[in-house]
């Protein structure tokens, strides 16, 4: 199904291994085909005490357009970078990654830039 | 059950208690509580709720999770019922920095109208705020 919007979300491993158990979108309905929100809310409320940050591993978002935007050309003002920045401190194991469209392509490619972090020490 | 701190190195304390839901209106647990930006104080339960305990002097104090802005807020006196819609965070890529931070402010001053609506429905105790909320500009630097 294509929605025509990006979309935002997070993988977690129950066990604190690298196995994915679940995957977790934000809401997409007000979301446009460049912007989206997404939050850890429904993995906390499933897990309840056994809910552990740790165990996020990845937080993604998708450019359906299949460009790169900011985080690759201008990462000082990409509003992603921003959101790493804040988030990384917090989930420290999380690897943040972009879903991009490649044209003729049936699976997209993925934008590693959890290297942008910079922590508050060195900044 | 309730994510209760104490502070015990201040002679004197006040509790403050309340809620956080984000701008969809859904209870947000697990969200940090903090004062002067890095004193973690507690968390909200998986209903949202919290309960914490700060020095008396404390004006100022952050909520902060993953996903979400950072809400800043300062008490007002007598204010310990802190009720707190925070915004989900915009990806927002592709649009200019200054059209994200219109647009974050835009969204920002739609948050006493979304405190009411939550009170409307049952979610929130009161129907405004007793702090004031300080919006925090990602480009300011650049302006």
């Amino acid at each position: 199904m294509y929605l025509g919007n990006e979309i935002k979300g997070y993988s977690y491993s129950s066990d604190g291994s690298k196995n994915v158990t679940d995957m977790v979108l934000g809401g997409y309905k007000n979301n446009t085909l460049t912007s989206s929100r997404g939050s850890v809310r429904d993995l906390i409320l499933k897990y309840g005490a056994n809910f552990s940050f740790n165990n996020i591993l990845q937080d993604f978002h998708t450019y359906p357009n299949g460009e790169l935007g900011a985080t690759q050309s201008a990462p000082g003002l990409s509003q992603a970078v921003t959101g790493l920045q804040s988030d990384k401190p917090q989930i420290c194991n999380t690897t943040f990654i972009i879903l991009y469209r490649i044209q003729n392509q049936a699976t997209p490619a993925e934008y590693d830039y959890t290297h942008e972090y910079i922590p508050k020490s060195k900044k | 059950m309730l994510g209760v701190s104490s502070y015990s190195l201040y002679a004197q304390n006040k509790t403050i208690k309340g809620k956080v839901i984000d701008d969809n209106l859904n209870a947000l647990p697990y969200v940090s509580i903090a004062f002067n930006d890095s004193i973690d104080v507690g968390k909200t339960d998986h209903n949202g709720l919290f309960q914490i305990s700060i020095p008396a002097t404390v004006k100022k104090i952050s909520f902060n999770t993953v996903g979400i802005e950072l809400a800043s807020i300062e008490l007002a006196d007598k204010c310990d019922e802190v009720e707190v819609v925070m915004m989900l965070r915009c990806t927002c890529d592709f649009m200019a920095p200054k059209k994200v931070d219109r647009l974050r402010m835009k969204r920002f001053k739609k948050l006493p109208q979304l405190h009411k609506e939550a009170f409307e429905k049952g979610k929130f105790k009161t129907d405004k705020a007793c702090y004031t909320q300080e919006f925090i500009p990602y480009y300011s630097k650049v302006q």
